[in-house]
């Protein structure tokens, strides 16, 4: 069994590998590397917008979108949901990184939004949800007449 | 989401020239675990479909790359998460058959099976008392 250490061996690898990254082109990444693994908040998220909507992307591997529960109250968005792992009994495990379980994260959503058109897709574990802004938070271009 | 099979890349085959290394990279939660009959890698790759994801195995190093869709155009105003992709190597144990490796990705999860050798596996010897 002493063959399994080796996995070991390959984190040190992967962490010259991290700086091989960071230095390259010059560039100054984060100043850790920003790994999945130690994630405060659960799910994590990117919040996106363009004129007309936000768009926030939730990173929710391996779940089955009945487990996701998601609600709107005025401008916050609340996603809950349990992720599952059926997990072998029978195994030597070397790993198990992977979290399970409950969940619960509240988003506050900068500027008013029209609940009733709230849109959240779920496709290779990244559940996109598209918030249109209400009419009032929605940028205005206003004619200038020249006389 | 069905279910997708996916080709592994033999040893000696690159992984494609990297032109983008700009953002930040991932190292994705695993689960790894030993049964008798093989090894089970289970990775979480988020964002990753059949055509982002590239598997290689070198020497005996098994590589992990995912790389997600881009997002469409708009700005961003709240970052967790980098955009670049998840990367992760391991080092296998010689006991496994590289031949026979099973992939497959499923709702952001990659699944890998990789059997053991047959001389590997434990075989139950009888006795027999004369």
């Amino acid at each position: 069994m002493a063959g399994w250490d080796i996995f070991r061996e390959m984190e040190s690898l992967r962490r010259e590998m991290d700086e091989i990254f960071r230095g390259f082109g010059g560039r100054t990444l984060e100043p850790s590397f920003a790994t999945v693994l130690g994630a405060r908040s659960y799910p994590r998220i990117n919040m996106r917008e363009d004129k007309d909507n936000f768009y926030l992307d939730t990173l929710i591997p391996g779940i089955e979108p009945k487990d996701l529960d998601m609600s709107v109250l005025k401008n916050t968005l609340t996603i809950s949901g349990e992720r599952r792992i059926e997990r072998a009994e029978n195994a030597t495990w070397h790993r198990r990184e992977r979290s399970t379980g409950h969940f619960m994260r509240t988003i506050d959503i900068p500027a008013e939004i029209d609940p009733d058109k709230v849109r959240a897709d779920y496709q290779d574990g990244v559940l996109t949800i598209t918030m249109p802004k209400a009419e009032a938070a929605r940028p205005k271009r206003i004619e200038i007449k020249a006389s | 989401m069905g279910t997708k099979e996916l080709s592994v890349r033999k040893a000696g085959e690159a992984a494609p020239a990297e032109t983008d290394k700009a953002g930040s990279w991932m190292t994705p939660a695993v689960d790894i675990f030993e049964s008798d009959e093989g090894l089970t890698l289970v990775a979480d790759l988020p964002g990753v479909g059949k055509d982002g994801l590239s598997l290689g195995i070198d020497s005996g190093v098994l590589t992990v790359e995912g790389r997600p869709k881009r997002a469409e155009k708009s700005d961003v105003l709240w970052s967790e998460f980098g955009a670049a992709g998840y990367y992760r190597r391991f080092q296998l144990p010689d006991n496994l058959d590289l031949e026979k490796i099973e992939a497959n990705l499923r709702n952001g999860v990659l699944t890998l099976q990789v059997p053991k050798a047959a001389a590997a596996r434990p075989r139950k010897i009888e006795v027999t008392v004369h």
